[in-house]
């Protein structure tokens, strides 16, 4: 084990020390000054602080307190105990503690003759104020978005489960970034067995730098083309879901927070659903679901169907499409790829476009996809009628757009060179994919299969509160899941 | 994450709907030559027969199940004989090797003589079996989950085409029940009976299943009976005497559905067939690599899964051209003695054998 690089006594090796660590760094700030003849400095980062803070709260009273005490321990104690109006302050023994510190917008004393500083919070760094998310828009319910400093997001997240049963376990990753990652959990929901295997997968990352929860989500998901963790702007969706025995990462410098386990099903559930009637909230879960499978099945099948068995469409149907695509100079298959590949295009670049082009993106797929490219007969109408309804299926359930993208091409292509046999394959390779993986012991198609009729209450439909809040369904208790129960 | 080195159980559920999905690929096929009569009034007959002998030919399962219920068929082959237990693993290895044959042979046929797609037949069988060799890789419990949701857009499809089919019934279509005598149903059962490995996979894989099985052993082949019964009736009430023309006479019965604006539901019964049948592929590939896994170790266990996928894809397209081995697939020969003595014979030896060896202990 490595030995701690503890402080000196020597005022002046611990500023040589520090100065020499932060080289070069035009934002160190050291400020030395004299407690009754006694020799001291103020450690901090420029920009991470707040200076009016300090004079008012720290270096006002340390210069105008009467400190009778003549060694230096003692006039640290004082200092320490009797002289200061600051709630966050903290001891600290080691050098490395010190970095740590002032690289997280505290200010830290040392006093010549002392091996111990004080470690003051006096962050003041700007930050973007609390907005509503605009990942997770919902016409219901709170406004209130994560923002990028963990600090806030830990509070926000606390406002809400007002228990000291909420717990937050903190811990840095990244050997350059020291990112702080913070786990959430409810310690009477959530599985220790659970809670073990995310400490213990996070401690095994090791990576430079984490500057988004995309760093560390591979470490935390399986081998599923479907994503198993899940992320939130919403401080309510994460109250929600660590109700139900999951644990949240909060990672500093992100406005978004990782869950898991998450499961399939989550992906068809959003806060607005607990906040509208029951019926509705039915209603859209079933939408969204007919949705899915429209945005990964239909161009596929469309395909499939109108190339090799058009005896399964009706007949007028039948006659629209061949009028259609008679005038096209391309099979129905790659017509159908080329248009998905056009508004994959597009869409990239109504995301990365700078905002005053944003319309110029809008006119062009409107009119020079939309109208032009029909009407030169270069596609059809009934293609370009599947593409949009497909598009359109696909924002139904955002977190699930990334294996809809790719499904869906790779559906294009099954269903252009097998057919409906070659769908229906698919269509099981997929399921295999889904039902074969785990997240952390839980089934990830649970409780689809292995099937729990008590869970269904909130899976295809959603329930009222009078039945749901009848009792919590925590993830270990869904059924096939492999982890202890508390 | 996935990776957890913990035994893994499957609820009695999870097996009986893979088992269904199994003995529903047999039904989905059969037709008066796989049936064994022309007269499709003594399926429904045959139906109760398997019922019964179902649970007859089960009975010394049950009773090994009940003297060691942590040991599956394999484990107490190896107890009762010893090393020369071996023989187990390697013939039901075998037999589910050769059962896979009859099911993708069929599917086969049928892609080629009733669809003629563009695509070869060939390639679509090979697409099978990669989807079922990617199911046997994944484990028992991919395929168990997998099959539970095809098993409930099966029932869905069923409901919907017997709803549809329901209105098309014409009371003139019936014929009298055993008009040939009981022999012909009988032997109709026993033809069914013998393509169904059902019983053999209960065998391997009843240590791991959790919840109550004999509860979910009786459901199962109950509605197994009830099922057939119901599509029998319904094959006779909408078509016939034409049925005894057609080789796929369901195909041919939901090709002519109509619900509303919905027609031609053949697209229904493709559909639950194709991923029927490769879970039931699967599933078998599945069980010969845990045949082999117990002789020969883990690695070799999940080669045979390839190997095992690629002999059956080239037996499979031999006898789409071949009259003799189309003959010994689809007839009793092959396929009667193998279940038989995977189903009941073996369980039977064993069970006896375990009792005499108990005997014997206690005289010593």
């Amino acid at each position: 084990m490595a030995q701690p690089n503890l402080l000196s006594k020597s005022l002046l090796d611990n500023v040589v020390y520090f100065k020499s660590k932060f080289d070069e760094c035009m934002d160190f700030i050291l400020r030395e000054f004299t407690i009754t003849g006694t020799k001291a400095a103020f450690l901090a980062i420029d920009g991470l602080i707040n200076k009016q803070l300090i004079a008012q709260g720290i270096l006002n009273p340390i210069l105008k307190a009467p400190i009778l005490d003549t060694t230096p321990d003692g006039k640290f104690n004082y200092i320490r105990d009797n002289a200061l109006a600051t709630v966050d302050q903290t001891q600290i023994v080691t050098r490395d503690d010190v970095i740590d510190r002032i690289l997280s917008g505290f200010v830290v004393m040392i006093v010549d003759g002392c091996d111990r500083a004080l470690a003051f919070g006096v962050q003041g760094f700007q930050t973007r104020s609390v907005s509503e998310p605009s990942n997770e828009v919902m016409q219901r319910g709170s406004r209130e978005g994560f923002v990028e400093p963990y600090l806030i997001n830990i509070s926000m997240i606390r406002r809400r489960l007002r228990t000291p049963d909420l717990k937050f376990e903190r811990m840095v990753i990244g050997s350059v970034s020291q990112t702080s990652v913070a786990i959430c959990y409810l310690n009477s929901a959530v599985s220790k067995e659970l809670l073990a295997h995310v400490r213990a997968e996070l401690h095994r990352i090791d990576l430079p730098s984490v500057l988004a929860c995309g760093y560390l989500s591979p470490f935390l998901e399986n081998k599923s083309i479907f994503n198993s963790v899940g992320i939130s702007e919403r401080p309510d969706t994460v109250c929600g879901k660590i109700s139900e025995g999951r644990v949240a990462i909060i990672v500093d410098g992100t406005p978004n927070v990782m869950l898991v386990p998450h499961l399939f099903i989550e992906n068809f559930q959003s806060f607005d659903d607990y906040a509208t009637r029951p019926f509705y909230a039915s209603f859209t879960r079933l939408l969204k679901y007919i949705a899915f499978l429209i945005a990964v099945f239909l161009p596929g099948l469309y395909v499939a169907v109108v190339t090799f068995h058009p005896e399964l469409l009706p007949e007028t149907l039948l006659v629209k499409i061949a009028q259609a695509e008679s005038s096209t100079p391309f099979p129905i298959s790659l017509e159908a790829l080329v248009i998905h590949l056009i508004y994959e295009i597009m869409r990239e670049a109504g995301l990365r476009v700078p905002r005053p082009l944003g319309h110029a993106v809008s006119i062009v797929g409107a009119l020079v996809i939309g109208d032009t490219a029909v009407s030169a007969g270069l596609i059809g109408a009934p293609t370009l009628f599947i593409v949009a309804m497909t598009a359109l299926s696909g924002y139904v359930t955002p977190s699930l757009y990334q294996p809809i993208a790719v499904c869906r091409f790779l559906f294009i292509i099954i269903g252009g060179i097998a057919g409906l046999w070659g769908v229906m394959l698919g269509f099981g390779f997929v399921l295999v994919n889904l039902c074969s993986e785990s997240v952390y012991g839980i089934p990830f198609s649970a409780p689809v299969s292995p099937f729990n009729l008590r869970s269904m209450r909130d899976v295809f439909i959603r329930m009222s509160w009078k039945i749901l809040g009848k009792r919590t369904e925590r993830v270990q208790d869904l059924p096939g899941a492999h982890i202890t129960k508390m | 994450m996935s990776g957890q080195e913990k035994q893994h159980f499957i609820s009695a559920a999870q097996l009986f709907s893979v088992l269904f999905i199994g003995r529903s690929i047999v039904l989905v096929t059969i037709n008066s030559g796989l049936g064994g009569s022309e007269n499709f009034s003594d399926l429904i007959a045959s139906s109760f027969w398997v019922f019964l002998m179902t649970f007859i030919m089960a009975i010394p399962l049950w009773m090994i199940a009940r003297k060691r219920p942590g040991l599956n068929i394999i484990e107490e082959g190896y107890y009762v004989m010893g090393r020369v237990g071996i023989i187990i693993p390697i013939f039901y290895a075998l037999y589910f090797s050769v059962i896979n044959w009859y099911y993708l042979s069929v599917f086969q046929i049928f892609s080629s003589d009733v669809l003629d797609p563009r695509t070869p037949t060939w390639v679509i069988a090979a697409a099978v079996l990669v989807v079922a060799c990617y199911g046997a890789y994944k484990g028992l419990e991919a395929i168990v989950r997998a099959g539970g949701i095809i098993l409930a857009l099966i029932c869905a499809g069923f409901i919907f085409m017997i709803c549809s089919l329901f209105f098309k019934m014409d009371p003139g279509n019936f014929e009298p029940f055993s008009e040939d005598g009981l022999k012909i149903s009988f032997y109709s059962a026993i033809l069914f009976l013998c393509r169904s490995s059902s019983i053999s996979v209960i065998a391997l894989l009843l240590p791991v299943v959790k919840g109550k099985k004999k509860l979910g052993f009786t459901v199962w082949n109950t509605a197994l009976w009830i099922g057939a019964s119901i599509i029998f009736l319904v094959m006779i009430g909408v078509a016939g005497d034409f049925l005894k023309l057609q080789t796929f006479p369901l195909y041919t019965v939901t090709s002519m559905a109509q619900l509303g604006p919905f027609q031609r539901l053949d697209a229904v019964f493709l559909g639950g067939w194709l991923t029927g049948l490769f879970i039931k592929i699967a599933m078998d590939l599945y069980l010969v690599s845990l045949c082999v896994k117990r002789v020969l170790g883990e690695k070799a266990g999940r080669i045979s899964i390839l190997i095992g996928a690629v002999i059956t894809g080239i037996i499979t397209q031999i006898s789409t051209n071949s009259r003799s081995l189309q003959t010994l697939f689809f007839g009793p020969w092959l396929y009667f003695p193998l279940t038989l003595t995977a189903a009941f014979l073996i369980p039977l030896f064993l069970w006896l054998a375990d009792l005499r060896k108990d005997r014997k202990k206690v005289e010593k």
